[in-house]
């Protein structure tokens, strides 16, 4: 694991600093152990995706990096992980601020059983950041500008967020976290409940924020990962087998899981 | 074919016969089914029927319409039409006289005989009309006077004429009496007024349930105010807050318990806290809601703890991603999703708690109270204590208004049920 994080520097990243620096992380469920000492820098404005079969802890790892894990009652995390220069399992830290800063998009649409409009402007609202009507109504259009919805439902944002169909609902839950301006979304494989005319618009939408966000994504789709990721880590068994760029990992990996899992031959 | 193995031949057939078996199980199950519905549903309709047998006429009695002379002079000797002045006043020979004279009874035996028809409340029944139309005063008026329980049990065919005098309630001058005045087309069936609008009353043909009504009314309110808030609060913090130990599980196993505790223990326990204890009056709804509160509390606990695991936990993450605080999450998301879960578990709870008897005696809400409770201090009493004590007297006419008022008691429930429907779909429909 070590020879991996020496990698990072080889990349064309290499002259900006990292935004989520991760040291020794261990996740444990339990007894069980889920991450396995994973060390490894994500650098800002890009797509990182993480790859690997199931139950492989790519989605855990992922959760840990704005602490959703702590829903999970038995869950341990060691290990530092820093974001923005923040140890964010630091004994005084508070989730909230951080999870403003680290947003999420999960696997399964979950827009609230709100209208459109309150969707978007919840995170706002909560956080202080509109101070009027007006401004919040900026906020809220600007966001669902941003994930390419606006054209959709600027007609309708007092209707329920749960009746669009489901590639909107996602884009909604996208527009939701982008309204409160966060420096990272994780994307928890955000298209896996999607046909592939909608995942096609969440991947070009990806692609338009990463020259804002810094976006981490889970796919189970070595195709998604390799269209919209510049970097990929490949994920086996709570390890962490390869990090690399993404036309490294899928045209000439190092390591022979790597391989044997681009090619189907296991996963 | 011949090289399988014998278990693996013949598969169709054997399927086929196995079926025959099955379809047959099937049959017999929804015959068992249909049977255990029928049973229950007999037993509704027996309940139904004599309830209603009993209630409806109970709903109704006899009234005379009798001749008064409205003389203002002897009806409110002050004229002022205060109540001092009435009760001063000779309305219960007023009306006493218009009944002597409508029957033209003049020996003692007569008179004494014929105003035994009347019920005992008829002075306060021509008081009330007079205080609500004094431009009568001085002028001659039909009025309406409700018959004694003998009498209404008279015409309800309760008391038979050929049973020897010595051994019936009415002798035989006040049936002819009863006779005359029902052929002069004097005697008249209504909705009973006293029913509805009377309160706790040892006079059969007055006993009402309006102070019941309004005690019930008033202890479920306390009870609500209490147990719903208290019980859905506890939900949360044993569902979203609190840590899961020893000590959390020992809590959560009590709960449980206590749903099991049986009412009258409840009952004692208000009254060993709040009546002995803490020196409250006796028999006031206030110390009935806390009771009831009490008891009901484990009953919302457990259903708002089951609505609020209902809701999708992918909603709280959704919140809870977006930096919400664990409460905010809570307050904004989930619990407006649990919400009409929890009112069902309320509704459920306070429909028991409507019901209940046991625990009310224990804190004296079984006394007998004229007045009707105007606050959760005064004392009062409830429907299913009326009921119960209204079982317990012997005269015909307290057996048909029992029967009333457990016909009111269900139509309360019918509605708070229906009340409870009407709220969760108006909440179920914010999608």
């Amino acid at each position: 694991m070590v020879s991996q994080a020496k990698q990072i520097p080889e990349t064309d990243n290499s002259a900006v600093p990292a935004i989520v620096k991760c040291k020794n992380v261990d996740v444990f469920y339990g007894d069980k152990q889920a991450i396995n000492n994973i060390s490894l820098d994500i650098a800002p404005r890009t797509i990182t995706a993480f790859i690997g079969p199931s139950g492989c802890g790519k989605s855990t790892f992922l959760r840990t990096l704005n602490r959703m894990n702590d829903t999970i009652e038995t869950c341990r995390v060691s290990g530092s992980i820093i974001v923005d220069g923040l140890d964010i399992y630091g004994s005084d830290v508070d989730v909230v601020p951080l999870r403003a800063k680290v947003g999420m998009v999960f696997q399964k649409p979950n827009p609230f059983p709100k209208s459109i409009y309150d969707n978007v402007a919840y995170g706002a609202k909560i956080h202080g950041l509109a101070s009027s009507k007006g401004e919040l109504d900026d906020i809220v259009e600007q966001a669902l500008r941003g994930s390419g919805l606006w054209e959709e439902v600027y007609d309708r944002l007092e209707q329920p967020g749960t009746g669009l169909s489901g590639g909107q609902q996602q884009r909604l839950c996208i527009a939701r976290t982008i309204a409160v301006e966060p420096q990272i979304i994780l994307m928890d494989e955000p298209c896996s409940a999607l046909d592939p005319i909608a995942t096609a618009r969440i991947e070009a939408l990806m692609m338009e924020l990463a020259e804002q966000f810094t976006i981490i994504i889970v796919t189970h789709s070595m195709q998604q990962a390799a269209r919209v990721s510049k970097k990929t880590a490949f994920f086996h068994m709570g390890d962490l087998i390869e990090y690399d760029r993404t036309e490294l990992i899928f045209t000439n990996p190092r390591q022979e899981k790597t391989q044997d899992y681009i090619t189907g031959r296991f996963g | 074919m011949t090289d399988k193995p014998a278990f693996k031949q013949n598969i169709e057939a054997r399927v086929a016969a196995s079926m025959k078996r099955r379809n047959r199980r099937e049959r017999q199950f929804i015959w068992l089914g249909r049977m255990a519905i029928s049973v229950a549903l007999f037993f509704l309709a027996t309940l139904f029927v004599s309830v209603g047998a009993n209630g409806i006429p109970g709903f109704f009695q006899y009234y005379v319409t009798l001749e008064v002379d409205l003389d203002r002079k002897r009806l409110d000797p002050a004229g002022d039409m205060s109540e001092q002045s009435f009760f001063d006043g000779q309305a219960k020979k007023i009306v006493q006289e218009a009944i002597y004279a409508e029957l033209s009874a003049s020996s003692r035996n007569d008179k004494k005989a014929a105003r035994q028809l009347l019920s005992n409340g008829s002075d306060i029944r021509l008081v009330r009309f007079m205080s609500s139309s004094p431009e009568d005063f001085g002028t001659k008026k039909s009025l309406r006077f409700a018959l004694d329980d003998d009498a209404d049990s008279y015409f309800r065919g309760l008391i038979d004429p050929a049973t020897p005098e010595n051994l019936r309630r009415l002798n035989d001058r006040q049936i002819t009496y009863l006779d005359q005045l029902n052929e002069r087309g004097l005697i008249a069936r209504r909705l009973s007024d006293y029913l509805f609008f009377g309160s706790a009353s040892r006079n059969a043909e007055m006993a009402g349930i309006k102070g019941a009504l309004i005690g019930s009314m008033l202890t479920l309110f306390v009870c609500f105010i209490i147990a719903f808030p208290l019980g859905v609060a506890t939900a949360i913090y044993l569902e979203v807050f609190a840590p899961k130990n020893k000590f959390t599980e020992i809590v959560e196993v009590n709960i449980n318990n206590l749903a099991a505790v049986p009412s009258v223990v409840f009952g004692i326990l208000g009254l060993a806290i709040f009546i002995n204890l803490f020196g409250l009056p006796r028999s006031i709804p206030l110390i009935g809601g806390i009771v009831l509160a009490l008891m009901t509390l484990p009953t919302i606990i457990i259903s708002s703890r089951a609505a609020i695991r209902a809701v999708p936990p992918s909603i709280r993450d959704g919140a809870l991603g977006l930096g919400a605080s664990e409460m905010q999450a809570t307050f904004h998301h989930v619990l407006p999703l649990a919400m009409p879960g929890m009112l069902t578990g309320a509704i459920i709870g306070m429909a028991q708690a409507l019901g209940e008897t046991a625990p009310l005696l224990m804190i004296g809400m079984v006394a007998f109270i004229v007045d009707i409770p105007g606050s959760v201090f005064d004392p009062g009493t409830v429907l299913p204590v009326q009921i119960f004590m209204w079982a317990d007297f012997p005269e015909r006419m307290f057996l048909q208004k029992t029967s009333s008022a457990i016909i009111v008691l269900l139509g309360f429930l019918l509605l708070m049920n229906g009340a409870a429907i009407f709220i969760r779909k108006k909440l179920e429909r914010r999608w």
